[in-house]
């Protein structure tokens, strides 16, 4: 086993409230996640799971209260430090989000983007250095699809697709990595699979990390800790041992208006 | 992310209906003002004697001239085969200066590009601009150059590529529009410009539509080329109008199976460019 030293950042929300298209997505959160750990997220859909992470991210903006990665005020950052900062934050789609048509190589390489220039760019793209491919191909290995480094990635299965968009957000050397339901689509026994490898690559990088996903069994199995959000707000913080199904039902409880 | 415009089933077959509908009404219409009738295309006798002798060659081309010039027993042959060689060198001069103008022009006028509202100070005068060039035809554009500069081999080579790369331009911002921009996102949000997100994220996906259109024009302007051989420029529509004024059908039909020949040969290595984008 590798281990690294931890270079992990903590992600922290403070009354924060979120709302878009006039319709509110969060209210009020408050949320303390120390550098490496590694925190599940659950709830039902459109409890804002989705938009607290893109809140860690600055792709969302709050509307109230604070968000800051490793100490630093995101709304007190320029674009280009902002940019630097996302640069140290890996985000893994639950679309994946890979350019089909390009190589695995190329896409796993394409993480690095924030910390290239323009020409760098091309070059990473065109003629990657013999220690940026020997790099991409290394985190194949970790993620166990290293023969398809030269892939056609639209050639890939769904399960390897996925992997290689793990890698894409590992090869950003983050120190924060997102997942939104990262196993949403996939059958169970791959989704056992991907969360096994997103801990264990995230504790050998040492990196905190934040998934959001929906099956308690996963979460009890691979998480520390467990947070449920629902209709924006925190309904609970506790450890992922604690999670009960009495704590699920209320929950995923339907509303009176959904159910009729 | 932009909405998707969805049809509802109905809504779609009413469309389909509609256009079907507004289509008759237009060749109706259209008919009318131009008074159009069937009989009128009858030919005289002449005319079906003319045309007989005309395809009554289609199966024996000339391989020698049949005039009074002799270039030996191949002549025409050869003749067809020199002629189609400048015609593919007035098409590729052609392509490639329009496609110069019309990548750039393309990606100008591509709202991809522009990240924000700034965007239309931008694409909308590129669009008017690529609208202009190609909405006069190569022809009319070679009348005009015709006019100012002569009979020069570039008057020939810009006429085409002059309208030709506002057409690129057009399509080419539409391909680069319509890509999908969910990988560009995720590189941005994970730290890259809007301008490598772009380069990385969006153009490998819109890069095979374009190389693919990029061929047709190519094929067009070979046609095009071939066209403006009526002005004066030794392609093979210069050797092809001569023939036939001169009644020297056969001629004719080498010239125009060399045309046929051209534009296979383009379809054909296009084809397996493509089959190389796409591997």
């Amino acid at each position: 086993m590798i281990t690294a030293p931890v270079r992990a950042a903590g992600v922290g929300l403070a009354g924060v409230s979120v709302r878009l298209g006039g319709r509110p997505v969060l209210a009020d959160v408050d949320l303390e996640v120390a550098p490496g750990q590694a925190v599940a997220l659950v709830g039902p859909s459109g409890a804002g799971k989705t938009t607290l992470l893109r809140l860690v991210n600055g792709t969302v903006r709050a509307d109230r209260g604070r968000v800051t990665v490793g100490g630093r005020d995101l709304a007190a950052l320029g674009p280009g430090a902002l940019r630097a900062l996302r640069a140290d934050i890996g985000f893994v789609h639950q679309d994946l989000r890979l350019v089909p048509n390009l190589r695995v190589s190329q896409n796993v390489l394409s993480g690095a983007l924030g910390r290239r220039s323009l020409p760098g760019t091309l070059r990473l793209m065109l003629r990657p250095a013999a220690a940026d491919l020997h790099r991409a191909h290394r985190l194949l290995e970790r993620v166990g699809i290293p023969e398809k480094l030269f892939e056609r990635t639209d050639r890939l299965s769904g399960g390897q697709a996925q992997r290689v968009a793990v890698a894409r957000a590992l090869f950003q050397q983050p120190s924060v990595l997102l997942a939104d339901e990262p196993v949403a689509s996939v059958d169970p026994a791959r989704a056992r699979a991907t969360l096994a490898l997103l801990v264990r690559l995230a504790r050998e990088e040492g990196l905190t990390l934040l998934v959001s996903l929906h099956d308690p069994q996963l979460v009890r199995e691979h998480f520390g800790r467990v947070v449920g959000l629902r209709d924006g707000r925190v309904a609970f913080d506790r450890p992922a041992a604690a999670l009960d199904e009495a704590l699920l039902a209320d929950l995923y409880r339907l509303d009176d208006r959904d159910a009729s | 992310m932009r909405p998707e415009r969805r049809f509802g089933a109905t809504g779609s077959l009413g469309a389909s209906v509609g256009v079907l509908v507004l289509g008759l009404a237009a060749a109706w219409a259209s008919g009318r003002v131009l008074d159009l009738r069937a009989g009128d295309l009858a030919p005289g006798a002449g005319g079906w004697q003319l045309a007989g002798d005309f395809f009554g060659r289609a199966l024996r081309p000339a391989l020698a001239f049949e005039g009074a010039y002799d270039g030996g027993r191949l002549g025409v042959v050869l003749q067809a085969g020199r002629a189609a060689v400048t015609t593919v060198a007035f098409a590729a001069a052609a392509v490639s200066l329009s496609l110069v103008g019309g990548l750039v022009m393309g990606f100008l006028g591509s709202s991809a590009w522009w990240p924000g509202r700034r965007a239309a100070a931008v694409t909308v005068p590129v669009r008017l601009l690529a609208a202009a060039m190609r909405s006069v035809h190569e022809l009319i554009w070679a009348v005009l150059l015709l006019a100012a500069f002569g009979t020069d081999r570039l008057v020939a080579v810009l006429a085409i590529a002059i309208p030709y790369a506002g057409t690129l331009a057009k399509v080419f911002a539409e391909m680069i529009d319509e890509a999908p921009r969910d990988a560009a996102g995720a590189l941005a949000a994970a730290g890259a410009s809007p301008l490598q997100g772009f380069a990385v994220g969006l153009l490998p996906r819109a890069v095979p539509d374009m190389t693919a259109y990029a061929f047709y024009r190519f094929e067009c302007a070979l046609r095009s080329a071939a066209v403006l051989g009526f002005f004066g420029f030794p392609t093979l529509g210069y050797y092809l109008s001569a023939s036939f004024e001169n009644l020297h059908y056969g001629e004719v039909w080498t010239y125009l199976y060399a045309l046929f020949v051209l534009v296979l040969a383009v379809d054909a290595w296009s084809g397996r460019l493509r089959r190389e984008v796409t591997r």
